[in-house]
């Protein structure tokens, strides 16, 4: 017993002296380089639309640091959820590879995660981003109204998600990167809604081939700003 | 010394005594292959399962608190909706499916007659988000549940936690629906040669073999896949059944392969519910089949079944009533 409790200290203390230094992992979503406000009408698409967002939301998962093609570290099986709507911006703690290159994640959740069952935490279907007809996440909501839609409510509702062959939106983003004590990310959404015409395009509620473009889109809407 | 040990031990037993009580192991019939439903992330507990139950038969899940899950799967039918060809679900919406029986959903790999759920944790939040069956939210399933001093209570008990959440409340119904297994009815004591067939019975099964059990296999009566069984498409309802979720051509009108067991009470039939009784579905396996590209090859064939044959399928088909199964009082609506 004396000895349980030995072993007991030695590895809580021996916990305390590895302490290892962090770096914070944050996600922007901006238009135009701009950091997005919800409910702010003075965004302009294609220097002819006006464009206010109601709502975005969205996972990350997976996310890796890599030295040139070599994985250093890795947060398998971790999703965290971006609700932009309440605020709810986590801060992503990696620890500071020095000598990392290059880092990767997935936005979205993959497909194992998808047919798990009921999970918890930010994957709780109480979120919101959990469809209800069809089994499945949605990886990105994005909401809002533009002048330019011709509908009475001028909405845009994208809720772009599915995980099973043809239809997998999970994408894997990989981007150059060099270390530092506060990594921030972009999330370049004007370049998504570039990629497809919001005034014929305006609604994207279920996987298929849309959502599918959609979703390539957003391989090319992620920057490093050092 | 000895005596230290022996109370030692005793109390060792009397701890696992504790522990076993509130773990809950399903009993796999023989012969049946293991459940496709992974425990191991959602252990059963006898308080769990309790929970379960309650939340199944509690209207509480709906918008106005009028329909629950038993509203439309009644233990008496096998979990059915029975006398609704298309069930009814909240301000008298009619929906537009028949609701399936329930049982053994361990074994499902995948649910509802096109196979839009791929878990059946995540069943209920169809049900529950339809506007048409329950009309609510799981958000705000959750925050009713946690203002009522009972749930709080059974929510504790079963998760040792004072917070509700959507991924307890679903696993919870999950438990329940899980225990639901029915494998007690003549054909299976038959087969443990408890019970012998009627001469009638034993024609029946042996036809059933020949024309039915490729797509209805033993023991589960269902080979878990999708087939088009030549309905008639309902020229309202329009349903494209499995290529709704596939997109894929080739899965037109393609609909889930139901279990036969307890059919005798899950009237009616067929995922629109059009037939009433067996004698019709006989009727249409044997006159009815309506061809089509994605019409399955076993039934390309007409059955030509002369009328004592089709009598004889379904004096087989009523051995599969399990009447322990339809009148458990562990499976009905739970006393408060
Ligand atoms: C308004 C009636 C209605 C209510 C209420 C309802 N269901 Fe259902 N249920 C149905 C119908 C109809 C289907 C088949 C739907 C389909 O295939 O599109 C179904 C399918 C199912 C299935 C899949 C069965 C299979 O074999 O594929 C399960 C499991 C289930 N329901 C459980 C529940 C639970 C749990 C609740 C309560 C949260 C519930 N149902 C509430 C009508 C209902
Ligand atoms: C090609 C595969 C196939 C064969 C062969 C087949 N069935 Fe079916 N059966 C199905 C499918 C698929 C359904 C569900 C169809 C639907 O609702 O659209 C079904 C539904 C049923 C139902 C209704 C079940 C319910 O819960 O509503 C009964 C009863 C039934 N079959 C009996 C039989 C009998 C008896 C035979 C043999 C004469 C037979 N089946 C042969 C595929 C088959």
């Amino acid at each position: 017993m004396r000895i349980l409790l030995i072993i007991a200290s030695l590895c809580l203390s021996s916990h305390e002296t590895f302490a290892v230094e962090n770096t914070s992992l944050v996600f922007v979503p901006t238009f135009q380089g701009r950091a997005i406000q919800l409910f702010d009408s003075s965004y302009i698409l294609n220097k002819k639309d006006t464009i206010r967002f109601t709502s975005i939301k969205w996972y990350i998962s997976n996310i890796q640091l890599l030295d040139d093609n070599r994985i250093i570290w890795s947060d398998k099986g971790n999703v965290h959820l971006f609700d932009f709507d309440s605020n709810k911006i986590p801060l992503i703690e990696i620890p500071t590879k020095r000598n990392c290159t290059t880092i990767r994640f997935g936005l979205g959740v993959d497909s194992l995660v998808n047919v798990s069952g009921a999970l918890g935490g930010d994957l709780d279907p109480t979120k919101g981003m959990y469809w209800t007809w069809q089994s499945g996440y949605i990886n990105l909501k994005l909401e809002g109204t533009s002048s330019s839609i011709k509908s009475s409510k001028k909405e845009f509702q994208y809720h772009i998600g599915g995980y099973s062959f043809p239809y997998n939106m999970y994408r894997t983003i990989t981007l150059p990167m060099v270390m530092s004590d506060k990594i921030i990310i972009h999330f370049e959404i004007d370049k998504i809604l570039q990629a497809s015409d919001i005034t014929t395009l305006h609604h994207i509620m279920s996987p298929n081939n849309n959502a599918q473009t959609f979703a390539d889109s957003l391989l090319l809407s992620f920057s490093i700003k050092q | 010394m000895n005596i230290v040990r022996f109370f030692c031990g005793f109390f060792l037993i009397v701890i696992c005594g504790f522990i076993q009580d509130k773990s809950f192991h399903l009993t796999i019939p023989p012969n049946w292959s293991l459940p496709i439903y992974d425990f191991n992330k959602n252990p059963l507990s006898k308080e769990k399962i309790e929970l379960g139950r309650n939340l199944f038969y509690d209207p509480i899940l709906s918008r106005n608190n009028t329909i629950s899950c038993g509203s439309c799967h009644s233990p008496y039918n096998a979990f059915t909706h029975v006398d609704h060809a298309l069930s009814h679900g909240i301000d008298d919406k009619i929906g537009t499916r028949n609701s399936p029986a329930l049982m053994n959903l361990a074994w499902q790999p995948i649910f509802m007659w096109d196979g839009a759920v791929n878990h059946l944790d995540v069943q209920a939040l169809a049900p529950i988000h339809n506007p048409d069956e329950m009309g609510e939210s799981i958000e705000s399933v959750v925050k009713k549940l946690q203002n009522s001093p009972r749930y709080i209570s059974l929510f504790y008990k079963a998760y040792g936690d004072s917070i509700i959440t959507g991924e307890y409340t679903l696993k919870a119904l999950s438990q329940f629906m899980l225990t639901l297994v029915s494998a007690n009815s003549k054909y299976d004591k038959v087969q443990k040669h408890q019970a012998e067939f009627t001469i009638q019975e034993q024609k029946g099964y042996s036809l059933f073999k020949q024309h039915c059990a490729s797509c209805h296999q033993e023991p589960l009566f269902t080979t878990q896949q999708f087939a088009n069984n030549g309905l008639l498409p309902d020229p309202e309802l329009r349903d494209v059944g499995r290529m709704g979720i596939t997109h894929n051509p080739k899965d037109s009108l393609l609909f889930k392969i139901p279990t036969l067991r307890n059919i005798e009470f899950s009237y009616p039939y067929m995922h629109d519910g059009r037939f009433k009784t067996l004698s019709q579905v006989l009727q249409h396996y044997n006159q009815g089949i309506h061809r089509s590209p994605t019409l399955s090859q076993h039934l390309s064939q007409p059955k030509q079944l002369s009328s004592d044959e089709k009598v004889d399928i379904i004096a087989f088909l009523l051995t599969l009533s399990d009447r322990e199964f339809l009148f458990n009082p562990e499976f009905s609506f739970p006393r408060k």
